[in-house]
């Protein structure tokens, strides 16, 4: 056992000397291996960020949340607004349903243009649903009905108040499409969560009561309800409960309603398929790097017969020459590897920067990425390194 | 410590088989300098590699301290050249990667020896060739003579019974080749080293204290009756 050990040793010093005097053709083989190991190194991190940045999000959010929409077709154009109101009181799987009558506006502010962005009519059940806080005064609430109240996201507030204290905006008048509204709060800075389809965008927007909002925009009907359901009730459950709920208040009215759990399992599905397309581009270069990695070493078999031979008669076991050109495969496809998972980390950072996901670096993936390479060193490296051990060694000797 | 009897060696080539060694009979006693000097052709270099268990003989004993080699495997074969058998080449067969102290720590390598132990002793040895300053060379900063001490300190660090030289000199100048003859003969004398040397040079079979021709595939030693102590 110790004769193997230090045998071992001696290969992995001599492997690793030989690679650092490697020669071009040595170091294009490694690209190969390289683009493998980084889409590995990719597919497995970006499946755990995404994961991760899902599972973040949901927290934030809550899995019990419901989407509620109107369907397509239906005889019913719209889900009504007194409806949309009742349905938390009236359905006991649901705690809370905030609907949301929406539309886009210009905002001024004394006398100024502050931008333009989302006008959104809700109530007050919005805020605690989707989790807004305020900086400033208070949300719409249930007493504003059809008033002129507003409550500011956090970017118009900016750009309202140019430096001045947040509270000197409350009480000050904020138009909206040339309607005259009064400031009743400010919203905190709130990052869009993208689990939901549904865009809150609750930075640039101003929020107003939903029967306000009813009555300056020609919108018929609610545009969307997010409701959530009772804790321990199955989202299954709810949603059977709205949509009979629904056709006794609305017969006809098609509904589109998506919950969190859902959504979870779609985009899992995405993933799946996002990561079945990056591990076959890792497979195919990996096949591909290792026959690279195979043709290396067997030139490197065939230029080193004599060396082979002069270990065997110095008393080099065959198993020690095998164990010799593995070790030097290894070492090839796990320096590769390891270029590869720098490559692959860099290309995640450069999706998460695209994409806003948070980026990690996941121990799995670099094991993953650097046991894979290891693994393509053994398969491919075994051939070459077998027939090493089977030269003649008398052949060798004489140069033949 | 050696013992050959009635060694054949036939090789099949095509339809036609060749025999090449036909019947050698050899006793090498230890301690011996012997010689095998032949023409290109006349089998020494085949008769070698079975004496240094790289080749099998087709049929008769090959008994390496009264053990018979032939049953052995390969894994067996190659301890066996590791600890009993050190091999001199003519074109000195040293690994160009490798420093002068790493070549003669090979044989040791493949004995599983702890990394200082084997340096400690390779240092040794190629001191003992007159190498101690160059340990750290790699061969192409050697000239022929000392590459030939390089391989003759590997051959040696190992201790073995019997150093095994093929044409030795074959790949030196004059001087040189004196040189590394008297080498050989000074580990022989002073260390009681069995030495047998291939060689087809008539100079280099007259300094040994045992000299035997090979022809046609048979081995003669003329005066076979003297004493065989050098």
């Amino acid at each position: 056992m110790s004769r193997t050990l230090s045998v071992l040793g001696a290969n992995a010093r001599e492997a690793a000397e030989s690679l650092r005097r490697a020669r071009l053709r040595t170091v294009l083989g490694l690209v190969g291996i390289m683009i493998g190991i980084s889409s590995v190194i990719a597919m497995v991190s970006l499946g755990e960020i995404a994961r991760e940045q899902a599972r973040k999000q949901f927290e934030a959010l809550g899995t019990d949340i419901v989407i509620v929409r109107k369907g397509q077709g239906g005889r019913v154009r719209a889900i009504a607004l007194a409806d949309a109101v009742q349905l938390a009181a009236a359905v006991p799987s649901i705690t809370e349903a905030a609907p949301r009558i929406s539309g886009r506006g210009q905002f001024e502010f004394a006398g100024r243009k502050v931008g333009r962005g989302a006008i959104q009519g809700v109530t007050r059940s919005f805020a605690s649903v989707n989790r807004l806080s305020l900086q400033a005064g208070r949300f719409v609430s249930d007493l504003d009905t059809d008033r002129y109240y507003a409550v500011i996201g956090a970017e118009v507030a900016d750009a309202m108040r140019g430096g001045r204290a947040v509270d000197s905006l409350l009480g000050g008048i904020v138009e909206v499409d040339e309607a005259l509204f009064t400031v009743a709060g400010v919203l905190d800075r709130k990052q869009e969560g993208y689990a939901l389809p549904v865009r809150v965008k609750a930075d640039k927007s101003v929020f107003i009561p939903i029967t306000t909002s009813q009555r300056i925009a020609p919108e018929p009907g609610v545009e969307v309800i997010v409701a959530r359901s009772a804790a321990g009730v199955h989202y299954e459950t709810a949603v059977r409960d709205i949509r009979s709920w629904f056709r006794k208040r609305a017969p006809g009215l098609s509904l589109d309603i998506v919950t969190a759990k859902q959504l979870i399992a779609q985009m899992e599905s995405q993933m799946g398929i996002f990561t079945l397309l990056l591990g076959a581009v890792g497979s195919i270069s990996l096949i591909v790097g290792g026959i690279g990695i195979m043709n290396i070493m067997l030139v490197s078999v065939a230029e080193r017969r004599v060396e082979i031979a002069i270990r065997r008669a110095l008393g080099a076991r065959q198993r020690d020459i095998r164990s010799q050109f593995l070790i030097e495969s290894v070492i090839l496809t796990v320096t590769g590897g390891a270029l590869g998972v720098l490559l692959g980390l860099a290309a995640t950072w450069a999706i998460c920067r695209f994409t806003d996901w948070e980026f990690l670096v996941s121990g799995l993936s670099v094991a993953s990425g650097l046991g894979t390479a290891a693994a393509v060193g053994l398969f491919f490296g075994f051939q070459p390194a077998h027939q090493a051990s089977r030269l003649d060694p008398i052949a060798g000797l004489q140069g033949k | 410590m050696l013992r050959l009897a009635d060694v054949r060696r036939s090789y099949r080539v095509g339809p036609v088989t060749a025999e090449v060694l036909r019947g050698v009979d050899l006793e090498v006693g230890a301690g011996d300098l012997l010689s095998i000097m032949g023409p290109s052709g006349s089998g020494k270099t085949t008769l070698m590699n079975i004496i240094g268990l790289l080749d099998r003989p087709s049929s008769g004993a090959c008994l390496l301290d009264g053990r018979d080699v032939a049953g052995l495997r390969d894994d067996e074969l190659s301890a066996l050249r590791n600890r009993h058998i050190g091999f001199v080449f003519q074109s000195f067969h040293l690994l160009p990667q490798l420093t002068a102290l790493e070549n003669v720590c090979l044989p040791l390598v493949y004995r599983g020896m702890a990394r200082p132990e084997m340096r400690r002793r390779a240092a040794a040895v190629l001191e003992s060739v007159g190498m101690a300053e160059r340990t750290g060379h790699r061969p192409d900063q050697l000239s022929g003579g000392q590459k030939q001490r390089v391989a003759i300190a590997r051959a040696l660090v190992g201790e073995p019974a019997l150093l095994l030289a093929d044409e030795p000199t074959g790949a030196l100048d004059t001087d040189t080749a004196a040189e590394v003859m008297g080498l050989i003969r000074r580990l022989n004398a002073e260390r009681g080293i069995t030495v047998l040397i291939i060689t087809h040079d008539p100079s280099v079979a007259g300094q040994c204290a045992r000299q035997t021709r090979i022809q046609g595939g048979r081995l003669f030693e003329p005066g076979a009756a003297a004493p065989s102590r050098a």
